[in-house]
C-alpha cells in the first residue's frame, strides 16, 4: 500500500467515526430535548392546572361572597321592614291607650259624673220645698256631693281632659296652664301660641298635651324656676312646641347623667311619644340657667 | 204657650231636669230628644222656641248641634248644660250661638228662669 492510499483510508475511517460520533450527539441532543420538552410541559401543564384551580376558587369565594352581600342586604331590607312594623305597632299602641282613655273617661261622664248631677238637681228640687227649719240641717249633704263631682271630674280630666277633643290643644294648652297656675302660684307661664287648631293633626295635638303635663310635672317639681316659657308655633315649615324654664337646670353633659335623667323624669316618654306621632324631640339643660324641651314636627302637607 | 226641647242623652237627669222645670213653669210645653240628631227632626216639627242642651251628646256634640240650630233655625234661644265650668267652653258656646251656658253642678235656677220669661217677652 503506498503511502497515499494508507492516508486517505485512515482519513476515511476518521470521517466514519466522526459521523458516528455526530449521529450520536444528534441522538443524544434529541434525546435530551425531548426530555426537556416533556419536563417544561409538565410544568406548564402544572401552572396551568394550579391557575385554574386558583380560579376556581376564586369564582366559588365570589359567589359565596355576592350570596352574603344578598343575603345581608335582604336581612337588612328585613330589619327595616321589623323596624317599621315596630314603629307602627308602637304607635298604634299609643293611639289605642288614648282612645282607651277617652272611652273611660266618657263613660265615668256619662255614667257617675251625670248620677251625681242628677242627685243634686232632686236633693235641691226637695230642699226647696221644705219648711226652713227641716231643710236647714239637711243641707249639709250639698257640699259632700259637690266634692263627689268634683273628685269624678278631676279623675276624668286626669285620664284625658274632654276639651282636647271638644275644643283642640289651643283651649286645653290655655286650661292647663291656669290649672297649673293655680296649683303653682309661684311659677308664672308665659304662653305664646302662633298657629291654627287645623295645622295640627289629632295625634299630634295628643303628643304636645301629653309632653306639656309631664314637662310642667318635672318642672314643678325639680327646676325651682320662677318662669316658664312656653310657646307653640308654625316655624319654618313645622310644628314647633317648646317648654323653657329658667331655673336649676341639670348637667346635660355628660351623657350619663342625661340618661339617669330622662329615666327618672320620663323624658323617654316624651322622646318616644314625639318620634311615634313623626316628630323630633330635644332637651338641653345648662346649670344654674334653666331648661329647654323643644318637640317638633313637619306641618301637615297642603297647609 | 211657650215651648222647650230638652236635649240630653241621660234619662235620668233629664227627668229630673224637666220635673224641676215643669215644677218651676207649669205653663212651659216641655218636649225631650236624647240627641243631636232626634233635636234637629223634632225642631222641624214642634218649633220649640229654646233649647236645653247637653254639651256631651253621644254622636253629634252640643257645640255641632248648636251651629246647626243656629244656622237653620237662627229665632230658637238655645241654653247649653255641661258639668264643665270652663271659660274655654264657655267661649266655645257662645261663638256657636248659645244664648246661656249652665254648669250642672251648681245649676243657676233664677237664671234659667229670668232666660225662660225673656224668651217669652221676647216671643209676645
Amino acid at each position: 500500500m503506498d503511502k497515499e492510499t494508507e492516508t486517505r483510508e485512515s482519513l476515511i475511517a476518521e470521517i466514519k467515526d466522526l459521523r458516528s460520533r455526530l449521529a450520536k450527539s444528534e441522538e443524544a441532543l434529541l434525546a435530551a430535548n425531548k426530555t426537556r420538552n416533556n419536563h417544561m410541559r409538565k410544568h406548564a401543564e402544572d401552572e396551568l392546572r394550579w391557575a385554574k384551580e386558583r380560579n376556581g376558587e376564586r369564582a366559588r369565594a365570589d359567589e359565596t361572597l355576592q350570596a352574603e352581600k344578598l343575603e345581608h342586604r335582604r336581612s337588612e331590607a328585613e330589619l327595616g321592614k321589623t323596624r317599621e312594623q315596630l314603629h307602627d305597632v308602637s304607635f298604634k299602641l299609643l293611639l289605642a291607650e288614648e282612645t282607651e282613655r277617652k272611652r273611660i273617661s266618657q263613660e265615668i261622664h256619662d255614667g257617675v259624673g251625670q248620677h251625681w248631677a242628677t242627685v243634686e238637681l232632686r236633693v235641691e228640687g226637695f230642699l226647696n220645698q221644705l219648711d226652713e227649719e227641716i231643710a236647714t240641717p239637711l243641707k249639709d249633704i250639698l257640699p259632700i256631693i259637690k266634692v263627689g263631682m268634683e273628685e269624678t271630674r278631676r279623675i276624668q280630666m286626669n285620664l284625658r281632659p274632654a276639651l282636647l277633643d271638644d275644643l283642640g290643644i289651643l283651649a286645653t294648652i290655655s286650661w292647663f296652664c291656669r290649672e297649673f297656675q293655680k296649683a303653682q302660684p309661684v311659677i308664672r307661664v308665659e304662653t305664646k301660641v302662633d298657629i291654627q287648631e287645623n295645622d295640627i293633626s289629632n295625634p299630634v295635638k295628643t303628643v304636645i298635651y301629653r309632653v306639656l303635663q309631664e314637662a310642667l310635672h318635672n318642672i314643678s317639681k325639680h327646676s325651682k324656676t320662677t318662669l316658664v316659657n312656653l310657646s307653640l308655633q308654625k316655624k319654618e315649615g313645622k310644628i314647633e312646641f317648646t317648654v323653657q324654664d329658667h331655673g336649676q337646670g341639670f348637667d346635660s353633659d355628660p351623657v350619663l347623667s342625661l340618661m339617669s335623667y330622662e329615666k327618672g323624669l320620663g323624658l323617654s316618654g316624651m322622646k318616644e311619644r314625639t318620634h311615634l306621632s313623626g316628630g323630633s324631640f330635644s332637651i338641653e339643660s345648662t346649670k344654674g340657667i334653666g331648661t329647654t324641651i323643644r318637640a317638633s314636627w313637619p306641618l301637615p302637607e297642603n297647609r | 204657650m211657650l215651648r222647650a226641647l230638652i236635649v240630653e242623652d241621660n234619662r235620668l237627669f233629664r227627668d229630673a231636669f224637666k220635673a224641676e222645670l215643669h215644677g218651676r213653669l207649669s205653663s212651659l210645653l216641655i218636649e225631650e230628644v236624647e240627641n243631636g240628631e232626634e233635636a234637629l227632626q223634632r225642631i222641624n216639627v214642634a218649633h220649640p222656641d229654646l233649647i236645653f242642651m247637653d254639651m256631651h251628646l253621644a254622636g253629634m256634640n252640643g257645640l255641632e248641634l248648636a251651629r246647626k240650630i243656629k244656622n237653620d233655625f237662627p229665632l230658637i234661644r238655645i241654653a247649653m248644660l255641661t258639668g264643665y265650668d270652663m271659660p274655654e267652653y264657655r267661649l266655645a258656646a257662645s261663638q256657636q250661638g248659645v244664648h246661656h251656658f249652665f254648669v250642672k253642678d251648681l245649676l243657676d235656677w233664677e237664671e234659667i228662669m229670668e232666660f225662660v220669661q225673656s224668651t217669652q217677652k221676647n216671643k209676645q
